[in-house]
C-alpha cells in the first residue's frame, strides 16, 4: 500500500510538472526572432547638432528645408533695434537621395556664402546581431564666398573664394538618452588673405545630445582647432576663438526647432569653425542667439 | 498487481505526453499586426509582418510576441519619433501578451468565434485583457484573425498636447497569424 501511495505521488508530480514546461511558450518565442539588423535610431535629431554636422542622415525620399537664423548685438551700438542689432539667415535644403546618402545646399544672408554638402553614412551602430559599436559617417562640403563681411575680404579670384570642409564623423548613443561625437576636421581654405597662417587647418569637434524628455533634448557643440587663422597684420589685428554652442533641441512630428546660444555667427563649417571672431561669453556682441526650424516632407510614399 | 496498472498508467502517459507535446504547439512566424489611428487631422497607419505567436493545441494557452521596431509607417520620421517618443522601444522592445483561449476546440474544424484571455504587457505596463478572435481551422492549420482597440492612456503614451488632435486616444488593431507546426 506504501508503495502504491508512492506511485500515486509520482503521477501528480508529472502531472504538475508537465503544465510548467508547456508555460514558457513566451520564451520560446524570443527565441525564434531571427537576427534582424536593429540600427540605432535618433543619435541626433537632425543632420546638425547645432551649428556643425551630426552623424544623422535623412531617410530615403526626404527633403528637410531648413532656415537657421542667428541674432546677435554691436558692442556700444546707438542702434534703434529690438531685441538684436544684426541678424543672418541660411536658408537650404537636404535631399536623401537613399538611406545612406544625403545632400544638401544652402545660402546664408550675412555672409554670403553658398555651400553644397555631401553626407555618406559608412557604418551605422547596431546593438544586435552582428554589432557595430559606432556609427561612421563621411561628411563633404564646398563653400563659395560671394562678398565681404566682417574683417573678412572677398579674394579675386573664383578659386581663392572656395573653402573644402572634410568630416569623419564618429558618433555613439551610449544609452537611450545620451549620444557623443567626435568629428575629426580637415579645411581647406583657399583665400589669401592672411598671408602668414596656413591654409589647411585640422580641427577636433566634440558634440552630445542628452534627452530630457520625450520630445526635448539639449545639445551641445565644440570645435578645438589645432592651427587657428592667423592675423600678422600691425593695425586692425583680429583674433580668432573656437566655436562653441549649447541648445535645446525640441521636435514634434515634421517640425524640429533648435534654440542656441553660441558665439559663431556663420553656418557654413569652414568658416565657423576657423574663422570665428568672438569668445563664447556674455559681454556685449559676443553672444549670439540661433534659432532654427527644420521641416521635413516626405516625398518617398512607397515604403515597404 | 494495483501497483502494475499504476505502472502501465505513468508510462503511457509520460509517453502519450512527450509525443503530443512536439506535435501540439503551433507557431506564426510571419504574423500581421496593424494599427490605425484616425482623426480628422491626419490618419498613421503602421504595419509589423513578422509578429510571432505560438499555441499550443492541448490546453489553449497562447503567446503573442511583437517587436516594436518593426513597425514600418509611411513616413521614416514619424517611425523614429514612434519609436523614440512614443513607445519608447530601445526600454520596451516587445508587445507581449500570454493567455488562454477560453472554450478552445482545437478538433473542430472550420471557423469559430473565442475570446483570448490573458496579460498584455506594453510599454511597462501589465495589463489583463479580452481580445475576440476569429479561429479558422482548415485541416489542422490554425488562421487567428480579428481586430481590438487599444486606449494608449492605458499604456502610459503620452502625447504632447499640440498633437492631441493629430493622435486618435484609441488606436484600432488588427491581426492575421497563420500557424504551423513547430
Amino acid at each position: 500500500m506504501k508503495k502504491s501511495n508512492f506511485a500515486y505521488l509520482f503521477i501528480i508530480v508529472v502531472f504538475i510538472v508537465s503544465p510548467i514546461n508547456a508555460q514558457d511558450l513566451l520564451e520560446k518565442l524570443d527565441k525564434e526572432f531571427p537576427d534582424v539588423p536593429n540600427y540605432v535610431l535618433a543619435t541626433f535629431k537632425g543632420n546638425r547638432i547645432t551649428f556643425g554636422q551630426s552623424v544623422e542622415t535623412r531617410k530615403k525620399g526626404v527633403l528637410e528645408i531648413n532656415a537657421h537664423t542667428k541674432f546677435w548685438n554691436i558692442p556700444n551700438s546707438n542702434t534703434q533695434a529690438f531685441g538684436a542689432d544684426r541678424v543672418t539667415a541660411r536658408f537650404g535644403f537636404d535631399y536623401a537621395i537613399s538611406d545612406r546618402f544625403t545632400t544638401g545646399f544652402g545660402v546664408a544672408t550675412f555672409d554670403g556664402i553658398f555651400n553644397g554638402l555631401a553626407k555618406y553614412r559608412l557604418v551605422r551602430q547596431k546593438n544586435s546581431g552582428k554589432k557595430a559599436p559606432i556609427g561612421i559617417t563621411l561628411f563633404q562640403s564646398v563653400s563659395y564666398q560671394s562678398r565681404s563681411f566682417n574683417h573678412i575680404d572677398l579674394p579675386n579670384t573664383f578659386a581663392r573664394r572656395l573653402s573644402f570642409t572634410t568630416q569623419v564623423i564618429l558618433a555613439r548613443k551610449f544609452d537611450s538618452n545620451f549620444s557623443f561625437q567626435l568629428t575629426p576636421t580637415f579645411i581647406r581654405r583657399n583665400s589669401n588673405q592672411f598671408e602668414d597662417s596656413p591654409n589647411n587647418h585640422f580641427a577636433l569637434g566634440f558634440g552630445a545630445r542628452y534627452k530630457v524628455g520625450r520630445h526635448v533634448s539639449i545639445a551641445s557643440e565644440y570645435y578645438y582647432v589645432a592651427n587657428p587663422v592667423e592675423d600678422n597684420s600691425v593695425d586692425d589685428h583680429l583674433n580668432f576663438f573656437n566655436p562653441f554652442a549649447i541648445g535645446v533641441n525640441w521636435e514634434v512630428s515634421d517640425l524640429i526647432l533648435q534654440f542656441s546660444l553660441t558665439n559663431t555667427r556663420n553656418f557654413d563649417e569652414a568658416t565657423n569653425i576657423t574663422k570665428t571672431f568672438n569668445n563664447f561669453n556674455f559681454n556685449d556682441g559676443n553672444l549670439h542667439i540661433g534659432v532654427s526650424a527644420i521641416y521635413v516632407f516626405h516625398l518617398n510614399k512607397k515604403r515597404k | 498487481m494495483n501497483k502494475i496498472i499504476t505502472l502501465i498508467f505513468i508510462l503511457t502517459h509520460y509517453i502519450g505526453f512527450s509525443q503530443s507535446q512536439a506535435q501540439e504547439e503551433v507557431i506564426a512566424r510571419l504574423g500581421q499586426v496593424s494599427f490605425f489611428s484616425y482623426t480628422s487631422v491626419e490618419n498613421i497607419e503602421a504595419t509589423n509582418n513578422q509578429s510571432h505567436s505560438i499555441i499550443d493545441l492541448s490546453n489553449g494557452e497562447i503567446a503573442v510576441s511583437i517587436l516594436l521596431r518593426a513597425f514600418v509607417f509611411k513616413k521614416a520620421l514619424m517611425e523614429e519619433h514612434f519609436n523614440e517618443s512614443y513607445v519608447e522601444s530601445d526600454i520596451y522592445p516587445k508587445i507581449q501578451l500570454h493567455g488562454n483561449i477560453l472554450d478552445f476546440d482545437s478538433n473542430l474544424q472550420g471557423v469559430q468565434t473565442k475570446i483570448v484571455k490573458g496579460t498584455m504587457s506594453f510599454h511597462g505596463v501589465n495589463r489583463d485583457i479580452e481580445i475576440k478572435t476569429k479561429i479558422d481551422n482548415t485541416e489542422g492549420s490554425y488562421i487567428l484573425s480579428g481586430d481590438f482597440e487599444v486606449n494608449i492612456k492605458d499604456y502610459e503614451i503620452k502625447v504632447p498636447p499640440l498633437l492631441a488632435r493629430n493622435i486618435a486616444k484609441t488606436i484600432k488593431v488588427t491581426f492575421r497569424f497563420e500557424y504551423q507546426s513547430l
